[in-house]
């Protein structure tokens, strides 16, 4: 039970809330570098729950405007899973994606309505911003089917033939490498080179280094509410945080708990998942906030319990078999 | 975050004392939107007032993403000229009818201005402006 001073709407309770971190920004670095290369495709692949979607929703967008000095004409489309793979469902997700005004989140326009609309829409949204590109930013990409990366290019085709560039870039797990290679070896080579021809790989946190950088982000890199200054650590365990303690001191007992619980068959993965961390410094923060001592909560038996609950482990076990 | 509109619209693409009715056809045009639903959503940011204000102005220009200046020249049609009494001039429109100047209307240009009876020429071309008789919605 928490005491009464923390908020239940705080966006750590909520878990509404990003932390910046060095492989988000080498990713995003990467697709900037790629823009300002006018490339009309490139592709992240990583492994689940790094932090890549949490990249793409809360920092890709104002990091990049921020790096070119504008507002990039970004559409984010979150592809689901369970996505009818129609034309006339395609091109309704990427109206819905661009947030359009009139598109009916309950209807499916035809599909020759649809590809006209989602046309007009990306040229829309490139002249808003004043230029002549517009990027598609596809995330969960590892479950496009063929003739969805096929409609892209008939897309791509008549923006180019309207006078603007459209650029797509994808982001996903392995198995979206493992999609070039099949769309290269199955007389699609045209798609693959368009839209896979660039890749890099987002990385899971790889040092102590990168560790106190996530965990700074908690001490110092944050504010909730929005506006006050306050960073999360001092808003859950202020008599600590005003002593001078903070998380990121603690980032060689972090690092050496991730070590330790790595299972035998990820010895060679040397990369660890920032959502585990992250829920492992949400239920400390808990800890302080309820008046639990500082040394035994971040201390190096604090992160293996903290760890071991959010069964970091059996993650680890997964991951390294998905390469 | 800095973001571009919800809707078909960009900076610089309405021009300057455009008539409402143009600037609505087009509207629905660039959304794939009947008319009338474009006259909706405009109508429903001016709060359905038959005197736009500043605030409908600024609530438009934002919505668009469209120069405020360059909207208050549409929503608000500044340039008028009230018959004093006893004067010749006709009233300023016909409901009914569309009056407009057919090198305009190539260009896809619709000014309130043509709407005044008391302009017999275009002040852009010079040629006689035509009438067009469109029903009772033809007006902003």
């Amino acid at each position: 039970m928490l005491p009464p001073q923390i908020d239940p709407q705080h966006c750590i309770l909520t878990r509404q809330y990003a932390v910046y971190t060095p492989p988000m920004h080498e990713m995003i670095g990467q697709i900037g570098d790629w823009l300002d290369q006018q490339r009309p495709g490139g592709f992240i692949y990583g492994a689940s729950r790094l932090g890549k979607t949490r990249a793409i929703r809360w920092y890709l967008a104002d990091v990049l405007a921020e790096r070119a000095g504008l507002v990039i004409p970004l559409v984010i489309w979150n592809r689901r899973a369970d996505q009818v793979p129609t034309e006339a469902a395609f091109w309704h997700q990427l109206l819905l994606a661009s947030r359009f005004q009139f598109a009916n989140p309950v209807k499916t326009p035809k599909k020759t309505e649809g590809a006209y609309n989602c046309l007009q829409r990306f040229i829309a949204i490139a002249k808003s911003g004043g230029r002549n590109f517009v990027v598609l930013l596809i995330d969960e990409a590892q479950d496009m089917t063929l003739r969805e990366w096929k409609w892209l290019v008939g897309l791509q085709n008549q923006l180019d033939y309207e006078g603007f560039l459209l650029s797509v870039f994808s982001v996903g797990t392995h198995q979206l490498g493992y999609r070039h290679e099949y769309l290269a070896s199955t007389g699609n080579a045209h798609v693959a080179a368009r839209f896979m021809a660039a890749h890099s790989r987002f990385h899971g946190i790889r040092t102590v280094d990168e560790s106190a950088y996530v965990l700074n982000g908690y001490d110092a890199d944050s504010e909730w509410p929005a506006g006050s200054g306050t960073p999360f650590l001092q808003y859950f365990a202020p008599t600590e945080y005003a002593q001078g303690r903070r998380l990121s001191h603690r980032a060689e007992e972090l690092w050496r708990a991730l070590i330790e619980l790595r299972p035998a068959s990820a010895r060679n993965f040397n990369e660890f998942p920032m959502q585990h961390i992250a829920m492992t410094v949400e239920g400390m923060l808990k800890q302080l906030a309820q008046g639990e001592d500082w040394e035994s909560v971040t201390g190096y038996r604090g992160w293996l319990d903290g760890l071991a609950r959010n069964n970091y482990s059996d993650h680890m076990r997964i991951i390294a078999t998905e390469g | 975050m800095a973001t571009y509109p919800s809707v078909n619209w960009w900076r610089g693409n309405l021009r300057h004392h455009e008539s409402y009715l143009s600037f609505v056809v087009r509207f629905a045009h660039l959304n794939g939107i009947k008319v009338t639903q474009a006259f909706e959503f405009l109508d429903a940011l001016t709060g359905r007032q038959s005197l736009s204000n500043e605030a409908d102005v600024h609530r438009i220009a934002e919505r668009i993403g469209e120069d405020e200046s360059t909207v208050k020249t549409v929503v608000t049609a500044p340039i008028q000229l009230t018959p004093c009494p006893g004067s010749t001039i006709p009233q300023s429109r016909i409901d009914g009818s569309l009056r407009y100047c057919e090198a305009c209307a190539a260009a896809g240009y619709h000014s309130y201005l043509h709407e005044h009876r008391w302009l017999r020429c275009c002040p852009l071309h010079n040629s006689p402006l035509k009438v067009l008789q469109v029903g009772t919605q033809a007006g902003p």
